[in-house]
C-alpha cells in the first residue's frame, strides 16, 4: 500500500512549502494540511476509536506542528515528524481521560453493538460491518504501543524503516512489535476464520 | 517438515517476507525456509487471514481539518496578556489592579523618603527628596563611625606594640643564651689546642737540642782530634788547649748551647 499524501513528481515538496511558510507566507500551511489531514485523522480514529476525538487530535497535531514549525531540522520526513506528533497527542489524550472511557469496545458497546461469539451465528448474518466492529474490539485490546506499529503498517502503509523513524525504535523493534500484535489478533479473530 | 509449533528463529524474516520487504535474495531464502518449516508456513497463512480481517474497518469519510493559523501563530507577550486578560475573572483582575497600585505608592513614598511620626508633639508628616531631612543624622552617624574607626586602630597597634615587645624579650634572651653556650665552646677548643702545641714545641726543642748536643759533640772530638796531634808546644797557651780552633766560635757555640737549653725549659 502506498501512503496517502505522498506528492507527485512536479508537485511542491513538503520542504518547500514549509520555507515559504517559514518566510512569512502563513496560508501556505494549508497545503500541507490538505496533504496530509487524511492520514493524520485515520492514525488518530483507529488509535482512539472515536470521530470527534480523531478531528480534535487531527486539529491538535496541525496546530503544533504550524507553531513549531521553526525547530522542523528537515532530518526525518515532514510526515514522520507529523506522525510523531499525532501519536504524542493519542498518548496523552489516552492517559488523561482513561484507557476505558476512550476504548474502541466501550465505543462499540455504546452503539449497542454486540459482537457475535460463535462461527455459526457470524455464518448467518455476517456482515461485512460486523466484521469491522470485531477487528476493532480485537485491535482496542492490543496495548497501544504494539496497537500503533499496527496500524501504522497496515492502514498507513508505511514501511518497516519509517515506522522505526517515527517511534525513533530499531527496526527489528517495529517487527517485533508486529510479529507479537498479529499473533495476538490471531488469537482475538480465530473465529472469524470461516468467514474470511 | 519440522517446527509445528513456531518456535522458530524466522520471525522477524517472516514479517519482512509477508509485508513485501525482502531483498530478492531474502526472499529466495525464506521462500527455501517455508518449504522446510511447517510452523511459519502456518503461521504466513494465519497472518495473512488476520491481515485480511483487519482491512475491513475503513475510515469513515475524512471531515476537513480547518485551523485558524492567525491563532495557531507564535503570539506576542501583549497578544497572551491580552487573552490572559479576557479569560481571568473580574476579582482577579481589580484584586492585581489594586495591589499594583498599592505597591506604587508604597514606591514613592520610599523615593520621596517620607517620614510619618507620632510624638508627645503629635503627628508629624516629613517628605524630602533624595534624603536631605537626615543629612545631620548622617553626618553624625559618620563621625561615630570615624571614631569608632580610630579607636579600633589605635587597640590593634598597642596589641601589636605589645606582643612586638615580647617577642623581642624572648629573642634577647635566647641570644644570650646562645651567646654564652657559644664562648663556653671557644674556650674548651682554645684549652685543647694550646696543650696540643705546647707538646709539640717541647717535642720541637728536644729535637733542636739532640741535633745542637750532636754538632757540640762534633765539634768536640774534632777539637779532640786537632788537640792530639798539636799537643806539643801549645801547653802554655791556656787558649791552644782546643788545637788552632777559634776559641771565639767554640765560645759561641757553647754560648747557643746554653740558650737553648734555657729556652727549652
Amino acid at each position: 500500500m502506498i501512503p496517502k499524501g505522498v506528492e507527485p513528481e512536479g508537485v511542491e515538496q513538503d520542504n518547500e512549502i514549509i520555507e515559504r511558510t517559514l518566510n512569512g507566507e502563513p496560508e501556505a500551511f494549508n497545503i500541507l494540511v490538505r496533504r496530509w489531514e487524511r492520514q493524520i485523522y485515520a492514525l488518530a480514529f483507529r488509535m482512539l476509536g472515536r470521530e470527534e476525538e480523531a478531528y480534535d487530535i487531527s486539529q491538535e497535531t496541525f496546530m503544533s506542528a504550524y507553531r513549531n514549525l521553526s525547530k522542523f531540522r528537515g532530518e526525518a520526513k515532514f510526515s514522520s515528524w507529523l506522525y510523531r506528533i499525532a501519536l504524542n497527542c493519542c498518548h496523552t489524550r489516552l492517559r488523561t481521560h482513561g484507557v476505558n472511557d476512550l476504548s474502541l469496545e466501550q465505543q462499540l458497546e455504546d452503539r449497542g453493538f454486540e459482537p457475535a461469539t460463535n462461527a455459526e451465528h457470524l455464518n448467518e448474518g455476517l456482515q461485512r460491518d460486523q466484521v469491522a466492529g470485531m477487528v476493532k474490539r480485537a485491535l482496542a485490546g492490543l496495548p497501544p504501543e504494539m496497537r500503533q506499529v499496527i496500524i501504522m503498517k497496515e492502514y498507513q502503509g508505511l514501511k518497516f524503516h519509517e515506522i522505526a523513524e517515527v517511534l525513533n525504535i530499531p527496526i527489528s523493534t517495529v517487527k517485533t512489535r508486529v510479529y507479537t500484535g498479529l499473533e495476538q489478533l490471531k488469537q482475538r479473530l480465530s473465529h472469524l476464520k470461516s468467514v474470511l | 517438515m519440522k517446527n509445528q509449533n513456531n518456535n522458530c528463529q524466522y520471525k522477524e524474516d517472516l514479517i519482512t517476507y509477508l509485508y513485501g520487504e525482502c531483498t530478492p535474495t531474502e526472499e529466495y531464502t525464506f521462500k527455501q525456509h517455508l518449504q522446510e518449516c511447517a510452523g511459519c508456513k502456518k503461521e504466513a497463512t494465519d497472518f495473512g487471514m488476520v491481515r485480511k480481517s483487519l482491512q475491513t474497518w475503513q475510515v469513515p469519510e475524512t471531515p476537513r481539518i480547518v485551523l485558524d493559523l492567525a491563532v495557531a501563530r507564535p503570539r506576542s507577550l501583549r497578544e497572551i496578556l491580552q487573552e490572559l486578560g479576557s479569560i481571568l475573572p473580574a476579582w482577579f483582575k481589580y484584586g492585581t489592579g489594586f495591589a499594583s497600585a498599592c505597591a506604587t505608592s508604597l514606591l514613592l513614598l520610599a523615593v520621596f523618603n517620607t517620614q510619618i511620626r507620632y510624638d508627645q508633639n503629635g503627628f508629624s508628616f516629613n517628605v524630602a527628596l533624595f534624603g536631605s531631612s537626615n543629612t545631620n543624622q548622617t553626618t553624625n552617624l559618620t563621625n561615630q563611625r570615624v571614631t569608632n574607626d580610630e579607636a579600633t586602630q589605635a587597640m590593634i597597634s598597642k596589641a601589636l606594640n605589645e606582643k612586638e615587645a615580647q617577642l623581642n624579650q624572648v629573642l634577647e634572651e635566647k641570644r644570650t643564651q646562645i651567646e654564652k653556650e657559644l664562648r663556653k665552646q671557644i674556650d674548651l677548643l682554645t684549652g685543647e689546642l694550646s696543650e696540643k702545641s705546647n707538646n709539640e714545641l717541647s717535642k720541637a726543642s728536644l729535637e733542636l737540642k739532640r741535633q745542637h748536643h750532636a754538632e757540640l759533640e762534633k765539634a768536640l772530638q774534632q777539637i779532640k782530634r786537632q788537640r792530639g796531634q798539636d799537643r806539643t808546644g801549645d801547653e802554655e797557651d791556656p787558649f791552644n788547649l782546643w788545637g788552632g780552633i777559634d776559641g771565639k766560635v767554640l765560645e759561641k757555640a757553647i754560648e747557643n748551647t746554653r740558650k737553648f737549653d734555657q729556652s727549652g725549659q
